[in-house]
């Protein structure tokens, strides 16, 4: 029964993004310790598009349903999540071929950082209802 | 786990960018040396970096093989000896001045030092940075589901 309380899309969901956010800030340790390593190309993960998918299957499946079009998705719209991947043609501007630009991966990190305390601190509310529930409010 | 690799790595760059600085700390005291390890004057040295390989520590090969981590950090993998050219100084008095009066000092040219020793301290300052933030990462994930 508890198994199925946690089990939940959003649940799910919520805990791939950290882990994934996770991936994401180790890739930016990577290429700042490697900021002057020369020929170093910079590391990134994206993994917002393919979770976006996993969490529209799981809906179609059972799970979160657009029963109107004017409704939003389960997965939450394109534009809301798709701000978090990014793509870029990286030309190396340095002599010594290395494509890691600080302030970008500055900016990443405090992406990164501000997703993943939102996203601990949903699923720490989603805790906190279930003990409220347990406890009989 | 993402947060204890990154933690690695960033411990790998401070260690990095200190044996770095240590080395133009060398350079910079042996400025005026005219006898090296090798009688002549010192050399000056720099260090090389390259990314560290995608060696699997043992207590994670026990736990699943990691194929495909996004970065391992950063390692020196040696000391190169610049040998361009010691400069030529005029200077008879000094005991150690040929037969026409020119003395060898290091090829070391103080600017390159320091400009390079500014560089060393901004990436140990970056990877600070994104050890703190790896910190608050793994901060929030433990506050998870208290109080």
């Amino acid at each position: 029964m508890l198994g199925s309380i946690f089990d939940t899309t959003s649940f799910r969901a919520a805990r791939q993004g950290l882990t994934g956010l996770s991936q994401r800030q180790q890739a930016i340790a990577s290429n700042i310790a490697n900021i002057d390593t020369p020929g170093y190309q910079r590391r990134e993960v994206s993994f917002e598009d393919t979770l976006r998918q996993e969490v529209a299957a799981t809906g179609s499946r059972g799970g979160l349903t657009r029963t109107d079009p004017r409704h939003f998705g389960g997965g939450g719209t394109a534009s809301e999540l798709a701000s978090g991947s990014r793509s870029r043609d990286v030309v190396a501007s340095r002599n010594d071929a290395n494509t890691v630009d600080v302030d970008e991966e500055m900016m990443l990190m405090v992406d990164t950082q501000l997703r993943y305390q939102a996203l601990s601190q949903s699923i720490g509310t989603r805790i906190n209802t279930l003990r409220s529930v347990i406890r009989g409010g | 786990m993402g947060l204890w690799s990154s933690l690695r790595i960033s411990g790998s760059a401070l260690a990095a960018q200190r044996v770095r600085m240590d080395t133009i700390a060398n350079n910079v005291s042996n400025m005026n040396t005219t006898r090296g390890a090798d009688g002549g004057p010192y050399r000056r040295q720099s260090v090389l970096l390259a990314e560290r390989g995608q060696e699997v520590p043992f207590r994670d090969f026990l736990g699943r093989a990691r194929a495909n981590e996004p970065g391992s950090g950063v390692a020196v993998t040696g000391i190169h000896e610049d040998n361009s050219a010691p400069r030529r100084v005029f200077d008879p008095a000094h005991p150690d001045a040929d037969a026409e009066g020119f003395v060898l000092l290091p090829n070391i040219d103080i600017v390159t030092e320091m400009t390079d020793l500014v560089g060393a301290q901004r990436a140990y300052e970056a990877t600070v940075t994104v050890l703190n933030a790896t910190k608050s990462l793994a901060q929030s994930a433990l506050n998870i589901g208290r109080g």
